[in-house]
């Protein structure tokens, strides 16, 4: 009976929209849900405004969208609500770029990610994680701001792709205690716990939000084609891929159901009293993908990361002109990365199997002060100038080990200990020229040890041509300071940097913003000119000869010995268009959005130009939804498209060319209360992807060979259904 | 017994109310309070002419004042609230008394409240009971407590809120469709 009633429920659901939608006409109140519509961002200017005000491409992924569509991470949000913005599964964590640019390899330091305005980036490389590594529960973020674009003016290195602030919720909207179980069946599972609430001291009110959860995922377990890696140049023998497995010179062949996997126990505080805020952050992220070139499916291989944050900030409104604020940051980072091989060439020492370890900590701990002055009192015409001062120290160490023995087999690279200060100021000045120009125009200069000082500017100008248009045109510039371990550090098969310079990217934006009824509109365009990227370059043997020769490198000199350095390797020009309509009928009855980029991106090299590996030149997302808010579930469908990317090997290691093809996820979400248990509300969530492969080369054939002619692509997790339970107690 | 204890936490101590609410931009709340009068269907009775606007703010509240300040210069951005030109006059706070005597004598059609009045709400909520005025808080906290109409942020986007009785004292009638859009406090 229930049954036989659901598609008449439907079908009034689906009259009421279009009903509604002539009452919503008659009341005229879709100029009022627009307005409602319209996001509210702080993070591209350092003040609350619209986003159609703000002087970059900004937006804000809401907490509705991220439970309704069925969102678990950073990266998958991006993904599928975001403009302009998109990540690249390689199974450990993945990687992210903006508008046709990604830099693989990276591991998320091109872009500037923000907890409530506290620095993820990590002290040691620099960088971000958007996965599940990153140790934000989903069900605390309030909403996520993303400004697309060189966003250094006001924030400093790494904010070359933009920023992403996410907003974590206040204690009137987490209040009480939550209970969250959610498993991607049957490889992960997640267990959180968290709470909200306000409270009074010393005659100040306050609030304290928080959530702990522990996240492991163990597979899926891939299969992988076998790989001939051929006769070790070392041994004359075929290589050994495995521990005990002989000489057969195969990797692969076989599931790889030792080797994928993660865990991530974290915790996030936030407690307010009056207008003083302490944020704290911890998390542990042990991680590992089948598909390094070292041993086939070792579980030893992997990295364990370690983090804690601390952000203590206070703000003194001390005039109506004069406004202050001073922050006190913390950020501690420790990793240990194991690579396990046993093929000769990289484990010349015998028929033993090697573990490179590499193990490295940072830390850093600042102030910034930053006072905002409104000249006229009104809003109109405000100035900030900021100070950061931040102590910074690093170490490292390496080793190469005997594995079974714990035996090291020679002697270590050396590694870091040194600690700087790294001091930067920035000004910006806002001003509503007229009730339809607004124009800003700001500057930071940044002074490291390490390098000159970097200045990166940034003017922008809005103007409303029309009723509820906006025109904004930018001219913005960013950088990102290579990471001590990039300038400093030598591993075992790495030598160090000669001289490398801060990367920097120059960007002109034009984009036209229009919002009718509920519905808004944003076309846009970009030219970005992107100088001395670092890249990770296979020295030549000539090279290589030279290195060992001039003590570069402990390592012995062996037949195939290939070792590797940082440089300011690459330069090349980027410019698209982007486009996005969003909006909702019958009073937020049916949403919708989607958004669509196109970029085209050539790497410039003595020799001609290139594609960007991995990185998309089409790609974009879509939703629909339709929320009840009766007993019926929220339904939300999600598309994430990705055009075709070549693969992260090339530069000609094979011909032709490996391309992982066009990509497009789809994932159906249906969320609502559970009717038997007051307090109790649900997500269920399938994921299926039509392509079976993604843009990286996998295991030791990375490029063409006798024995292997083709490279093999990364697999991609295609069918996944995922449930989800929370408690509100 | 933890789920009782934690919500008998938050029934003790939030009286007080929200530390560091964040507030909407205040071109936002401009033009949300121009949009929102004209929905009001004793507005235009009420204001007559011209919308004079009080906007009050705390003595010594630095931030109070600057809220009142910066919403007086968005407004002057504004041609019309509720289709009527209109008038801002910044008003410091004394009593809830005083400045309802202040409402009445200028013939305001909004009183707007930033930050600041969070003790002074329920006083103000009796003194403005019998008067014919449109209320507004920059502040959630306001809306239950006894204002009329508010603003919230919430993921990030903005939000309104009404105290639904308080509109009916104060002679404020929305239709259902803008209603519909708001949380409503009964």
């Amino acid at each position: 009976m229930r049954m036989a009633r659901l598609p008449i429920r439907w079908a009034t659901l689906i009259c009421l929209a279009f009903c509604g939608e002539r009452v919503a006409f008659a009341d005229d109140v879709t100029g009022l849900e627009g307005m409602l519509n319209e996001a509210v961002v702080s993070s591209a200017s350092k003040q609350s405004e619209g986003a159609s005000s703000a002087p970059a491409l900004s937006m804000s992924l809401t907490a509705e969208d991220l439970r309704r569509y069925g969102l678990r991470t950073l990266g998958e949000a991006l993904d599928f609500l975001s403009i302009a913005v998109s990540t690249s599964d390689n199974l450990n964590g993945g990687e992210v770029g903006a508008r046709g640019v990604l830099i693989t390899g990276d591991r998320g330091s091109h872009f500037l990610l923000l907890v409530d305005g506290n620095i993820q980036n990590d002290p040691f490389r620099g960088g971000a994680t958007f996965g599940q590594g990153a140790a934000i529960p989903i069900e605390l973020i309030d909403h996520i701001e993303v400004i697309v674009g060189p966003g250094s003016v006001l924030y400093g290195s790494n904010a070359m792709f933009g920023l992403v602030n996410v907003i974590t919720k206040r204690a009137k909207d987490y209040s009480g205690g939550h209970f969250i179980v959610e498993s991607a069946l049957p490889t992960s599972m997640r267990l959180g716990g968290g709470m909200g609430t306000t409270f009074s001291l010393f005659g100040k009110t306050g609030e304290a939000t928080t959530q702990i959860e522990y996240y492991k995922q163990n597979g899926p377990a891939f299969f992988f084609d076998a790989e001939n890696t051929g006769v070790d140049r070392f041994t004359g023998q075929p290589g050994r891929n495995t521990r005990d497995g002989g000489p057969t010179g195969i990797w692969g062949g076989g599931r790889a159901s030792n080797s994928l996997f993660a865990e991530a126990p974290s915790g996030l505080v936030r407690v307010s009293l009056g207008d003083t805020e302490l944020s704290l952050q911890g998390s542990y992220y042990r991680h590992s993908a089948p598909t390094s070139p070292g041993n086939f499916d070792d579980p030893d291989s992997g990295e364990k990361e370690t983090r804690g944050i601390v952000g203590l900030k206070h703000h003194i409104a001390v005039s109506t002109l004069l406004d202050l604020s001073i922050r006190g940051y913390g950020s501690y980072y420790k990793t240990q990365s194991d690579f396990v091989t046993s093929r000769g060439v990289l484990c010349p020492f015998g028929l033993i199997t090697c573990d490179y370890i590499n193990n490295g900590s940072a830390n850093w701990i600042g102030v910034e002060t930053q006072s905002s002055w409104d000249w006229f009192r009104d809003g109109h015409f405000v100035s900030i100038l900021g100070v950061d001062v931040r102590r910074r120290a690093v170490n490292s160490s390496n080793d190469t080990v005997n594995i079974v023995t714990g035996t090291t087999v020679f002697p270590n690279a050396q590694g870091l200990n040194r600690s700087d200060i790294v001091v930067a100021a920035y000004a910006q000045q806002t001003w509503a020229a007229s009730s339809t120009i607004k124009l800003n125009g700001g500057a930071r200069v940044d002074s490291d040890p390490r390098f000159s000082p970097v200045m990166t500017p940034r003017i922008a100008a809005n103007w409303n041509p029309w009723k509820n248009g906006t025109l904004k045109v930018a001219y913005a510039s960013a950088f990102r300071a290579p990471s001590v371990d990039e300038t400093d550090n030598a591993t075992a098969r790495r030598i160090q940097a000669d001289h490398l310079m801060p990367e920097k990217v120059q960007s002109v934006d034009l984009s036209l913003q229009h919002h009718f009824g509920a519905h808004q509109l944003v076309i846009g365009g970009f030219y970005s000119r992107w100088n001395n990227l670092v890249e990770l370059i296979h020295l030549t043997d000539q090279e290589t000869i030279a290195a060992i020769r001039n003590g570069k490198t402990a390592a012995p000199f062996t037949p195939g010995i290939e070792l590797t350095q940082y440089r300011n390797a690459s330069d090349f020009n980027n410019y698209g268009m982007n486009m996005g309509l969003e909006g909702s009928f019958s009073s937020g009855l049916f949403l919708y959005g989607f958004t669509l980029t196109g970029a085209t991106v050539r790497k410039l090299a003595v020799t001609g130009s290139s594609r960007l590996p991995v990185a998309p030149q089409l790609f974009g997302n879509a939703r629909v939804a339709v929320v009840t808010g009766d007993k019926l579930p929220t339904v939300g469908l999600g598309a994430h498209l990705l055009g075709p990317r070549p693969a992260n090997v090339s530069d000609g290691q094979f011909i032709p060319t490996p391309y992982a093809p066009s990509q497009l996820e789809l994932r159906l979400t249906l969320t609502g209360d559970a009717p038997w248990v007051k307090g109790l509300s649900y997500r269920a969530m399938v994921n299926y992807a039509v392509a079976n492969r993604g843009p990286y080369v996998v295991g030791p054939v990375t490029s063409a060979i006798p024995s292997q002619t083709t490279p093999q692509l990364i697999p991609v997790d295609r069918f996944r259904s995922t449930v989800g339970f929370q408690y509100d107690f | 017994m933890l789920a009782l204890g934690l919500s008998g936490l938050e029934l003790s101590l939030s009286e007080t109310g929200q530390a560091q609410t964040a507030q909407l931009p205040s071109p936002l709340q401009a033009e949300l309070m121009g949009k929102l009068a004209g929905y009001d269907r004793n507005f235009a009775a009420r204001a007559g002419d011209k919308a004079i606007i009080i906007l009050a703010t705390m003595p010594g509240d630095a931030e109070s004042n600057r809220a009142a300040l910066e919403l007086k210069g968005a407004l002057s951005r504004l041609p019309k609230v509720g289709s009527l030109p209109h008038e801002e006059q910044v008003v410091n706070f004394s009593s809830a008394g005083a400045l309802a005597e202040t409402v009445r004598s200028r013939k305001a059609a909004i009183v707007y409240f930033g930050p600041g009045f969070g003790k002074q709400i329920p006083a103000i909520r009796s003194a403005f009971s019998s008067l014919n005025v449109l209320t507004i808080g920059a502040v959630p906290d306001y809306v239950p407590a006894g204002i009329v109409l508010g603003f919230d942020l919430v993921s990030g986007r903005p939000k309104l809120l009404v105290n639904i009785e308080q509109a009916k004292k104060q002679q404020v009638s929305l239709p259902a469709s803008v209603l519909k859009l708001m949380k409503v406090y009964p």
